[in-house]
């Protein structure tokens, strides 16, 4: 869920628009910072031959990848000089856009366009122009300074020659005073969810923290307070590479998918809370024993080398924050008569796991429940007294949820090894 | 049937299940409310704790708040000869919350031994996965990660019938 979540977008300013949007439209807070900045190729001697080509009527087809490539293309066009004899030689050509957006980038400047795969990525497009007979025909493709293979491996033996050059190169923006500030809230723990719309918006962030000695201090605050989303499967991959977790990605590579995806995260975008050394010391103790003396919390004050009130403070303000779920006896199920415990998995439609958790959860016999990534989606733990009112339980909720009897395992405890409330912390 | 638990403790049980207040003097509080002396509360309290039916008086932690967002219930088929020493193995390690040996159901569910673990995020709980595989030779097992929390609530609640079971009363 976005709303009231601070979400960071890194995407070039001018492209950031549509996102901030969205993100106010589900109640977040936008809070852009550009790692990014595309500007036209700055060496235009570069591409002359390559407009040359295009302006002699000698290419056929032409692939945009980007409006910024259709931006970066005209402009250079112009600069050198060839912008009608261009314009005129891409009515004659087939053209290509990636996706709608660059589609109708190059419509409102008077571009036809005569293809645009479904799938926009890169092997839509491949699948895309191998429908089209391109043997012998010259496929043109203005992009960025870095250059992939994926067209020539892609379009291996079907006989078309592929010209790529770059036509805009992307580098960090000069003015970094909004990714400074941007580092310096992703370690204080003041954004929840962060955006990355392309490699180079993730690989500037983290060349610029470690500008700042604080690649390894943005890593880790990354992976543990922010909900990482990613456009696609490469920046997935290169985020990854770098050591980052990518929480989401979408299964379209689009903005929109993505946020409609982070929509549907509810559950990791838990701010992780932000707690000190005494905060952690506090709650290793309190979570192992407390003393059942009359003044615990000064007993626990006392081994700290804090006051009560101090004590008693932080563990009131943690319960706030909801870190502490509550501080008491942990009861044992079985010794208070509750014999018979069972792990049930249900294969519920996702569509209906909001109704089926909603009956699930009001029986008080029912202890946790979690949707997990699995085959089997909704699983909840469950004890009672004896066996039969187990099994009636489950019949119960079976019925109740209209959950098919084959779509549910009801999984009896056997045995117990090992169940411990607390944890190690770090 | 022998007694465990008598309506004193039934009724301190229940008083506490929603946690200790926070004020500087938790149980004389509880002593005010249940109308038990204070003295009498923190005893049967001790005593209760000993006989392990309170099996750890301390704080539940929201994983998820303090950044530990990996939360994994690993299924493992392990062959019935050697359930005891995996089950020990697996439970030494920290990070193992939960450990159980659970009936299958043949032909629809075979993994029978269940292990909760939580990481801070779902690299490091497949690393350690991949170690307890290792330690163990149990190489059949699936990591069904979770992605949301529906409900988590303590599941030793004091049940009115089961106390009647057991011998106790339970109070109103």
């Amino acid at each position: 869920m976005i709303k009231g979540k601070s979400v960071a977008i890194t995407r070039p300013a001018h492209q950031a628009e549509e996102l901030v949007e969205i993100v106010m439209k589900l109640g977040g807070q936008p809070r852009v910072a550009s790692t990014v900045e595309i500007v036209p190729t700055s060496d235009i001697e570069k591409v002359r031959k390559q407009f040359k080509l295009i302006a002699d009527g000698k290419s056929d087809i032409i692939v945009f990848m980007s409006q910024n490539g259709v931006t970066s293309f005209l402009s250079l066009s112009e600069k050198l000089g060839l912008e009608n004899r261009v314009l005129k030689a891409l009515a004659k050509m087939q053209v290509v856009a990636i996706g709608v957006k660059t589609k109708m980038n190059l419509e409102e400047r008077g571009i036809r366009v005569d293809v645009t795969p479904a799938d926009h990525s890169s092997n839509g497009l491949v699948a895309t122009l191998s429908k089209i007979p391109i043997r012998g025909k010259v496929l043109v493709v203005p992009r960025t300074d870095k250059p992939t293979d994926y067209l020539e491996k892609g379009l291996a033996g079907t006989g078309v020659k592929i010209v790529q050059f770059p036509i805009y190169e992307t580098r960090i923006p000069r003015d970094k005073t909004e990714i400074y500030a941007l580092i310096n809230d992703i370690l204080s723990g003041r954004i929840d969810i962060i955006t990355f719309t392309s490699s180079s918006t993730a690989l500037n962030l983290l060349k610029v923290a470690e500008e700042l000695h604080q690649a390894e201090a943005v890593r880790k605050a990354l992976n543990q307070k922010v909900v990482v989303a990613s456009i696609g499967p490469v920046t997935k991959h290169t985020l990854e590479e770098k050591g980052v977790n990518v929480l989401v990605t979408p299964n379209e590579y689009t903005v929109e998918a993505m946020m409609i995806e982070l929509e549907r995260y509810p559950l990791t975008i838990l701010k992780h809370e932000s707690l000190d050394e005494v905060d952690l010391n506090i709650l290793g103790l309190v979570q192992k024993e407390i003393p059942l003396v009359k003044k615990p919390w000064a007993e626990i004050g006392l081994r700290l080398g804090i006051s009560s009130e101090e004590v008693l403070k932080r563990l009131k303000d943690l319960t706030e924050k909801g870190v502490i779920r509550r501080i008491g006896p942990v009861i044992d199920a079985r010794k208070v008569g509750l014999k018979a415990s069972t792990l049930v998995g249900m294969r519920v439609s996702p569509d209906r796991i909001d109704e089926v958790v909603s009956i699930i959860n009001e029986y008080e016999e029912i202890s946790h429940n979690y949707e997990r990534k699995h085959e089997y989606n909704v699983w909840f733990t469950l004890t009672a007294p004896t066996q039969k009112k187990l099994n009636m339980i489950v019949r119960d909720v079976t019925r109740k949820t209209k959950v098919s009897e084959d779509d549910v395992l009801n999984l009896k405890t056997e045995r117990l090894f090992k169940i411990r409330g607390d944890i190690k912390l770090k | 049937m022998t007694k465990i638990l008598d309506e004193i403790d039934t009724c301190l049980l229940q008083a506490t299940q929603n946690g200790f207040p926070l004020v500087e003097e938790p149980f004389r509080e509880i002593a005010l409310k249940t109308n038990i002396d204070e003295d009498e509360v923190i005893d049967r309290l001790r005593n209760l704790r000993q006989m392990n039916i309170i099996r750890r008086v301390g704080a539940s932690v929201n994983n998820r708040k303090i950044g530990i967002l990996a939360n994994a219930m690993v299924c493992w088929k392990v062959p019935r000869n050697r359930i005891d020493d995996v089950g020990e193995t697996f439970s030494k390690k920290d990070q193992v919350t939960h450990c159980y040996v659970r009936k299958t159901i043949p032909g629809r569910w075979t993994h029978n031994v269940f292990t909760v673990l939580h990481g801070y995020d779902e690299k490091i709980v497949e690393k350690l996965v991949r170690e307890m595989s290792e330690l163990t030779g149990i190489e059949d097992y699936m990591i069904l990660f979770s992605s949301r929390e529906f409900k988590k609530t303590s599941n030793g609640r004091i049940d009115k019938k089961a106390i009647k079971l057991i011998g106790g009363k339970s109070i109103d």
